[in-house]
């Protein structure tokens, strides 16, 4: 592109190809000397891309508070836990004794809980997942049927864990979505009371809003 | 060289518990500064972030690998926040009509929201005043952190695209927050 030759369409791909350079990436459409170029000669381009450029310091000003470090502080600890005790489960299953399923099932009852966000629900980590299914077999052969006994035992009350977990999961949902709706119901009950009598309007938008609540929490 | 997130998430999707917590710790600073911006809430933000990946538990065999975990990742993410968008809209669509339709005579004028007078604050607001499709690409390309190819990739739009609404975005920017020093 000839720098001096400038028109709408070239100012304009120069305009958006030199956001690229504003990050530091590499521009698709135009090399980086033809924008340079354009943009000394161009004076709109220059002053929308200085522009462009102050807004982006701008943007950074938004701060979000990282309030997950805190947060998964804690967790990182008992995640080294969790991983120790899920170790140690691997191995006594691999040694192989019928204890192997008490065990698991006692170390993951005891808050084998993996966390994701403040107060979020929750999985119980399951040492056997990380088991291939040969060294299952393996085992299972060495051990005979009283193992394997164990272990489908053992697998059932994963299975239940995991279901439980999912319950767990759907009532802190609903519990939440309990939690919105009084705030509702508190902003409707000043509304009503600002008006200084009973709405019906209040009325019918309580029950729009619990009828919409029982739509969510039965899909 | 530790195991990529592409491998990890055939794992997850073997139902390897460990290689879920071992992509949670990778990504949930991320996911959830992303969705805390866009939601603007850090309640809703949390519930985005759970629900992310419960879907990639529950739904990991949608990755296919084609795409690279970065790009299906943040596309999920994008999903639920638009989501959670959509319902918060609805929300207030619901609570704005009922007001409507009760007598204005006497109803004190609502306190403004009490607006922060901080830049971060400003900024906030402006970015989300931007149109959905110029919000996505600055919070995905900006505070995302995503090149304009990644950028494109999540939004399923060509790059150049991705750049005019990324320009777009900042000449709105500019004009609201103008006068900010």
């Amino acid at each position: 592109m000839n720098a001096r030759n400038m028109d709408t369409d070239s100012c304009a791909a120069v305009r958006d190809e030199a956001l690229a350079l504003l990050y530091g990436e590499e521009p698709s459409e135009l090399s980086r000397r033809e924008i340079r170029e354009h943009l000394a000669a161009c004076p709109d381009c220059r002053t929308l891309h200085e522009d462009r450029e102050g807004v982006l310091a701008r943007l950074d000003a938004w701060e979000v508070p990282k309030l997950w470090a805190e947060e998964l502080r804690p967790r990182r600890r008992s995640r080294l836990l969790k991983a120790a005790a899920a170790a140690a489960v691997v191995l006594v299953l691999l040694g192989g004794a019928l204890v192997v399923a008490e065990t698991r099932v006692s170390t993951s009852g005891e808050g084998l809980v993996i966390t994701f966000g403040a107060g979020a629900p929750h999985k119980p980590a399951p040492a056997a997942d990380t088991i291939s299914r040969q060294e299952l077999e393996q085992a299972l052969n060495a051990q005979g049927a009283r193992l394997a006994m164990a272990v489908e035992q053992a697998l059932a009350l994963q299975a239940t864990r995991d279901r439980r977990w999912q319950a767990d999961l759907v009532r802190e949902l609903d519990a939440r979505w309990e939690g919105e709706r009084a705030a509702m119901v508190r902003v409707l009950d000043l509304l009503g009371r600002a008006l200084g009598k009973e709405s019906q309007v209040v009325h019918g938008a309580l029950a729009q809003l619990d009828a919409r609540l029982k739509r969510i929490q039965e899909r | 060289m530790g195991t990529s997130d592409e491998e990890l998430m055939q794992q997850v999707v073997g139902r390897d518990r460990r290689a879920l917590e071992a992509l949670a710790t990778r990504w949930s600073p991320r996911i959830l500064e992303l969705a805390r911006r866009f939601t603007g809430d850090p309640d809703r933000a949390r519930d985005i972030h759970q629900q992310a990946f419960l879907r990639l538990w529950s739904r990991g065999a949608d990755f296919s690998g084609r795409a690279s975990f970065d790009t299906w990742i943040y596309r999920v993410v994008l999903n639920l926040c638009r989501d959670a968008r959509r319902r918060e809209r609805t929300q207030e669509n619901a609570v704005e009509a009922t007001a409507a339709r009760l007598p204005q005579n006497g109803v004190p004028a609502p306190d403004a929201v009490a607006e922060s007078r901080e830049l971060s604050g400003k900024v906030a607001a402006a970015v989300g005043e931007l149109p959905d499709e110029e919000r996505e690409v600055v919070m995905l390309k900006h505070y995302g952190g995503l090149s304009f190819p990644e950028t494109a990739r999540v939004l399923d739009i060509p790059v150049s695209t991705a750049k005019s609404r990324m320009g777009r975005a900042l000449d709105r920017l500019k004009r609201r927050l103008g006068d900010l020093a």
